[in-house]
């Protein structure tokens, strides 16, 4: 005990703790950008309806969660953690992009113009009515569809990431699946009738 | 078919968290019994499972992302950015640094101006001849002639009343 004392109070081991910490706290880092990147990047491309917007908020969300690492309460709800930053910094990107003027509007306009890589590899005519389905909720709605149901969050969490009431989340949700189901079916009905 | 099945409340709530396998085994078996048992429950439990499959499938087909490369470009700019922060915190540092010794200047500057001490009292007030009162103040022999002269008592020197 005293041995440890004693070289917890010495200043090279104190650096040496430091730069220890350091190291771990990098490496915990890579590891969250690696275990989450692809899923942060997946709602920014649904919420933006852009790749390489997305690819921007992307960098923006791991930038403002390694200055926030501290303030991580449960490590277990990492993944609704950084999905509440992507989804400020969509907000916070859509709005730069309505000030410059570069395209706005119902987004998806861009993204349905041209099958996307999935599309083409699934070749489903079905992941083509979900889009557009997608494109047609609103931004809140859309987010609390992805987020429960692609992203499996429980709802607690996707109203302490949304900054709704529970009950909230749980009837936009409910909406937003009954909008994809009614669409999805239209769909359907139309090529039962052809 | 068990009788839990049957008292099992018909609770999309609970083909939910079953779809979503969010309910502990027991509880899941139960819903799931019930699920199998009841239409209604039933189609509901597979239509949560078919649109949770439906974007599954979806996130599947995403293609891979240069992570590496994209990591590399992450830690640049938290690098960057975690500088950025560290200057902010020694320029503020600093500037309640200067302010506090500015503060302490200031006052021992006013502390050390005999005309303005700070904490001054009675004892330290200038000195008055003998026979008057506080310095500024009339005597009580004063304040007698301007009774006499004025024919009233002032309430200050109620012994002096006649």
């Amino acid at each position: 005990m005293a041995v440890r004392e004693k070289v917890v109070e010495s200043p090279a081991a104190v650096l040496a703790l430091r730069r220890a910490e350091a190291v771990a706290e990098a490496e915990d880092f890579r590891s969250l950008f690696l275990q989450h990147s692809g899923a942060v990047h997946r709602f920014l491309k649904d919420l933006l309806r852009d790749a390489t917007l997305a690819d921007e908020g992307l960098q923006e969300t791991f930038v403002r969660a390694h200055e926030r690492l501290g303030t991580l309460e449960h490590r277990d709800r990492v993944l609704g953690w950084l999905l509440g930053i992507a989804r400020n910094v969509s907000l916070e990107l859509r709005r730069a992009r309505r000030r410059d003027g570069s395209g706005d509007g119902p987004d998806g306009d861009r993204a349905s113009a041209a099958p996307s890589p999935e599309h083409v590899l699934l070749g489903r005519e079905e992941m083509e009515v979900v889009e557009r389905a997608m494109a047609s909720l609103s931004e809140d709605k859309r987010a609390a569809l992805l987020l429960r149901f692609d992203h499996g969050l429980p709802y607690e969490e996707i109203a302490s990431t949304l900054g709704w009431s529970l009950s909230k989340a749980k009837v936009e949700v409910h909406r937003a699946r009954l909008k994809l189901r009614a669409a999805l079916d239209a769909a359907h009905a139309g090529e039962g009738a052809a | 078919m068990s009788a839990a099945a049957h008292n099992l409340d018909c609770d999309l709530e609970l083909m939910e968290a079953l779809a979503f396998d969010e309910l502990p085994l027991d509880q899941a078996r139960r819903a799931l019994e019930h699920a199998c048992a009841c239409p209604s429950c039933g189609v509901e439990l597979a239509s949560l499972q078919k649109d949770r499959a439906r974007f599954h499938d979806r996130a599947a087909a995403q293609p891979a992302l240069p992570r590496l490369e994209l990591f590399a470009r992450v830690e640049t700019r938290a690098r960057a950015s975690a500088r950025r922060q560290l200057i902010r915190q020694q320029v503020a540092t600093f500037a309640l640094c200067a302010a506090s010794l500015l503060c302490v200047v200031g006052l021992s500057a006013r502390s050390a101006d005999p005309g303005i001490q700070l904490g001054a009292t009675a004892s330290s007030a200038r000195e008055c001849p003998p026979g008057a009162g506080p310095c500024g103040l009339a005597s009580v022999d004063e304040i007698g002639r301007l009774e006499n002269e004025i024919g009233a008592c002032l309430v200050a020197t109620p012994a002096n009343c006649r």
